[in-house]
């Protein structure tokens, strides 16, 4: 059962790759190549060094590159909410297939992508220096690895509420208690800003470059588009899983039609 | 009208066990997260092929999916 609902997941988070390569085709790249000139501007105009040669073409990279990227990541994660669900489906009152697959969908997108990104946000290129990666790519992780420490203690909190209290009051405190766990660690971890920004008296001090300062337009459109892309990934891969795990799971069950129609030759007799 | 007159049988949702689901998620689990660790931070932060091509190649994933990058 664990091996047919986890090549359902892989479908659909292929699916779930062709859309999520489409959006950031579509509202991704503008961002992304203009985040791109703003470093050669840099580079050339005012450190007056030579660019970095690419061993790939920006061509490539916004095609075949970014589409490898999309698949690849939406299968990886198609396969994980397959997983997840085979352990949560038929738990704690989770007995219909489309609404947990949506859960896990939705859970999944807050827990992996948005809480850490609101602490840790998505740049574009030109923003990072070249020898904090190590440390930024750590805390990143680890965020993400704090997050779902915290679903999970949210989900034990849940499963426990459940026999002592109404399902509306569980969900609210397993929710609550998520978002304890996250503002502790939002507190704890360190903040990174490396958005080059000149300096203005007064206001704010220079940040990796006090000449020159980020198009703040461009990273909210970069951020928006990254935001979009995952939004699209875990929704389609909810959907399409819960579509494919309802006809595995839940094969010609008595619709309302079927059931009247029983019922009114029993009665009727 | 009689509410009992003939009851369907509700179909049981099947659970998977503990037993069943263990060695899947150990091992697909892993190589899933492998998939991600590949476009998400291979030649990044750390590096376990070397070089430089799968950092250049899934660049414009990388940055849109959130990781971070350079």
């Amino acid at each position: 059962m664990v091996r047919r609902l986890l090549i359902r997941g892989l479908l659909a988070g292929l699916l779930a790759g062709l859309f999520g390569f489409g959006v950031a085709k579509t509202i991704g790249e503008t961002s992304v190549d203009k985040a791109i000139a703003f470093g050669g501007y840099v580079e050339n105009n005012i450190h007056h060094e030579a660019p970095e040669a690419s061993f790939v073409s920006r061509s490539l990279q916004s095609s075949a590159g970014l589409g490898t990227g999309a698949l690849i990541y939406g299968i990886a994660l198609g396969g994980i909410t397959a997983l997840v669900f085979a352990g949560i489906y038929g738990r704690g009152g989770l007995t219909k297939a489309k609404p947990a697959a949506a859960l896990v969908g939705f859970v999944g997108f807050v827990g992996v992508y948005l809480a850490p990104v609101l602490k840790y946000p998505a740049n574009p290129p030109s923003i990072g220096q070249a020898d904090t990666i190590g440390r930024r790519t750590a805390l990143f992780v680890l965020m993400i690895a704090c997050s779902i420490v915290g679903l999970v203690v949210a989900g034990v909190v849940w499963r426990q509420l459940l026999d002592r209290t109404s399902r509306w009051n569980a969900t609210v405190l397993a929710a609550l208690t998520y978002i304890v766990v996250l503002i502790v660690v939002y507190v704890v971890f360190p903040g990174v800003n490396e958005v080059p920004q000149a300096a203005i008296p007064g206001v704010t001090g220079a940040v990796t470059d006090a000449t020159v300062t980020f198009p703040p337009t461009v990273l909210w459109q970069f951020r928006i588009a990254s935001l979009a892309i995952q939004a699209v990934l875990w929704a389609t891969i909810a959907l399409a899983f819960g579509f494919l795990a309802e006809r595995l799971l839940e094969p010609k069950r008595p619709t309302a039609e079927t059931t009247r129609e029983f019922d009114l030759t029993a009665t009727g007799g | 009208m009689s509410t009992n007159a003939l009851v369907l049988p509700e179909a049981k949702p099947i659970t998977i066990s503990v037993r069943e689901l263990l060695p899947w998620a150990l091992f697909a689990g892993f190589l899933l997260l492998l998939l991600m660790y590949i476009v998400g931070v291979e030649q990044g932060a750390t590096s376990l092929v070397g070089g430089n091509y799968v950092h250049e190649w899934v660049h414009d994933a990388r940055h849109l999916l959130g990781f971070p990058c350079h």
